[in-house]
């Protein structure tokens, strides 16, 4: 299995007017072809903010730092032009909001063309125009994500779309595409139930058919424990908890993946309350475990020092109670 | 007057499709209607919590505001504790006893949130338009956000300056300051972290129980569904297709849709994907034939695409499916 994604201590660095916010704290990664990596987190973990890093699309107050950053063979700290390279049919991502992934004042179907010419001439080497690619061509993966009247769809602008329809459309454009790895920033979060579970198909089809490495970033552990071949929990800019799905599900270590496991609702309120993880995020020292402000196993030396990211047994785990 | 105190009886609200413009006057052509609630009965004692489960379009929203009074049914009616509800525009809400009585918490705290005002004023303001003045509400307010679990330190921030889990209760003590009886809670949840949902899972439910309140809780998750609920009514395009007991149609549900939709949830430790029924939920201006299910159903009999599912009782449950009658 080749590695199609190698990043070690990897920090982002927002400047702003009211100084610099670290959202990642060096993150180390490897991600393998048609792997599944669940990345869960909270609003402020970094989570997003890592996949924007690896698809290149950081704002440009955003320092990007690096022991190594390697995407599909290519050296991502060279040079920024590297990222145009490979986005598209090497790097794509799905993003969190839908009503600003599209462009609002082209048809579905140019959009889609669009992707199609650029994997006709990613792949090939051949050029296109937007103007000659078959319409049924396009048809075809509309239908593949279940969207109604697929030819109606196709001349449809962004707007006359739910946000759920959407979803597929840019899930469409990655079956194009066929990209080696693909970044799902919560791509079914704007989705029913019943919908999320036929995006998460439609993902799997990828990884099954042309071994697409996927990232797949959520809230929901319970989610991202039916997709992800392994977990990594963020919080605070930094991985907590990573390992194999099964072994992190049944044994979670670090207390904040406890926490998150225990407080899905999954019994009635007369079998008593839900476990809650107590309080909100709030920034800490650098030099502070971050979780420590809400962890019930806060130690003195969880305050004064941060841990490391450590083996333990099967996984890594980032805290104080192993070692 | 416990036993019934929500009653709704047959309402049916529609919506047009698009604004009717001069060309649809000048060819006389009628504009196309959504029926986003289409008759719906259910009945609710006082201190239970009823769960709207349902998809996007299934009306549970529509049926939501309806029972608050912020729409106005076309036909039949909505009574709360033997009175029936008057839309908030008209005349007769002002000398109406469930003026103050009914409260509804939105899904994003973001947006229902006037960012302008700071929070002593959000959570005043139900008090002063019933005609309380400023200084006497204060009290009140420090009570109300004391009981979401706030201090006084918030009284004077403004929503900009909150977590969304902060937001959320501050729409909630909002809920809760004109002592109401019946509160609609659409989506509370959904916008929030999951480290902050169980926190404000757990408060709803403890204010519920300690204040006696009415819960409709109005939710697509089926997890958080089985928390709260009381009853549940599985709504599909405007229609309860299932209504009963919670912990009977949690474990056994008996409708199609419901079995659908129980089944799409992600379990932890369950590995993989759950097998779910295809299509998507069709649009509410062309509902098809006969039972609205039919397309996506994987039961569908040759009576499904032409006659709509009579209600039928079992035991506690009210069922719309042709499999029961």
């Amino acid at each position: 299995m080749g590695v199609t994604l190698s990043i070690e201590d990897l920090q982002v660095i927002y400047k702003t007017p009211d100084g610099t916010i670290p959202a990642v704290r060096g993150v180390s990664l490897e991600l393998s072809e048609s792997e599944i990596l669940g990345v869960v987190g909270e609003s402020g973990s970094g989570k997003s903010t890592l996949a924007f890093a690896i698809a290149g699309l950081l704002p440009k107050n955003a320092i990007v730092k690096a022991r190594k950053f390697i995407i599909l063979n290519n050296d991502a700290l060279s040079s920024p032009n590297v990222f145009n390279k490979l986005r598209g049919s090497g790097v794509f991502m799905v993003f969190q909001d839908p009503f600003s992934s599209l462009n609002p004042l082209l048809t579905i179907r140019d959009q889609l063309a669009e992707a199609y010419v650029t994997k006709v001439k990613q792949s090939k080497g051949v050029k296109v125009g937007i103007g000659d690619v078959d319409d049924e061509e396009l048809v075809e993966y509309l239908k593949r994500v279940n969207i109604p009247d697929p030819q109606i769809t196709l001349y449809k602008y962004p707007h006359q779309l739910s946000g759920g329809q959407i979803q597929r459309v840019m899930i469409a454009m990655a079956l194009i595409l066929e990209p080696r790895i693909l970044l799902a920033d919560e791509p079914t979060t704007a989705l029913d139930v019943l919908t999320q579970i036929q995006v998460l198909q439609e993902l799997k089809r990828l990884v099954d058919e042309i071994k697409t490495s996927i990232i797949f970033i959520t809230h929901d552990i319970a989610l991202a424990s039916a997709i992800g071949d392994r977990l990594a929990v963020m919080y605070g800019g930094l991985l907590m908890e990573v390992g194999n799905t099964e072994d992190v599900i049944r044994e979670p270590m670090h207390p904040y993946t406890q926490g998150l496991i225990a407080s899905i609702p999954s019994k009635s309120k007369y079998e008593g309350l839900l476990n809650e993880i107590k309080g909100i995020y709030v920034p800490t020292n650098l030099n502070e475990c971050p979780f420590a402000p809400r962890c019930p196993y806060v130690r003195d030396d969880c305050k004064n020092s941060l841990p490391e990211l450590r083996r333990v047994s099967n996984r890594f785990v980032r805290c104080h109670l192993y070692g | 007057m416990d036993k019934d105190f929500l009653v709704i009886e047959h309402v049916v609200k529609t919506f047009q499709a698009r604004r009717r413009t001069i060309t649809d006057l000048i060819l006389r052509r009628r504009v196309p209607l959504i029926y986003a609630v289409n008759d719906v009965s259910l009945r609710l004692d006082k201190g239970r919590v009823l769960t709207l489960l349902g998809e996007t379009g299934s009306g549970k929203t529509t049926l939501g505001r309806l029972i608050v009074g912020l729409e106005k049914p076309d036909s039949g009616k909505i009574l709360i504790d033997g009175e029936e509800v008057s839309y908030v525009g008209s005349r007769e809400y002002i000398k109406s006893k469930l003026r103050g009585k009914l409260q509804i918490v939105f899904q994003d705290p973001a947006s229902s949130l006037d960012p302008y005002m700071t929070v002593k004023d959000i959570v005043a303001e139900p008090l002063t338009k019933l005609g309380i003045s400023k200084r006497d509400v204060i009290g009140a307010v420090r009570n109300a956000l004391e009981l979401v679990g706030l201090d006084s330190s918030f009284l004077n921030r403004r929503p900009t300056e909150l977590s969304g889990g902060q937001r959320q209760r501050v729409a909630i003590a909002r809920a809760i300051i004109t002592n109401p009886e019946l509160i609609v809670l659409d989506e509370p949840t959904s916008a929030l972290d999951a480290s902050i949902q169980a926190q404000i899972l757990n408060l709803l439910i403890k204010l519920q129980r300690d204040l006696g309140l009415t819960y409709v809780f109005i939710t697509h998750d089926a997890r958080v569904a089985k928390f709260v609920s009381d009853y549940i009514a599985v709504m599909y395009l405007g229609r309860v297709v299932e209504y009963g007991p919670a912990h009977e149609i949690l474990n056994k549900p008996l409708h199609p849709y419901t079995q659908a939709l129980l089944s799409a949830i992600p379990e932890v430790g369950r590995r993989g994907l759950p097998k779910i029924i295809g299509g998507e939920v069709p649009s509410a201006i062309n509902i098809p034939k006969g039972c609205p299910f039919w397309p996506r159903c994987p039961y569908t009999m040759d009576k499904c695409r032409v006659e709509l599912p009579k209600e039928v009782h079992i035991n506690n449950r009210t069922i719309m499916c042709h499999l029961y009658s």
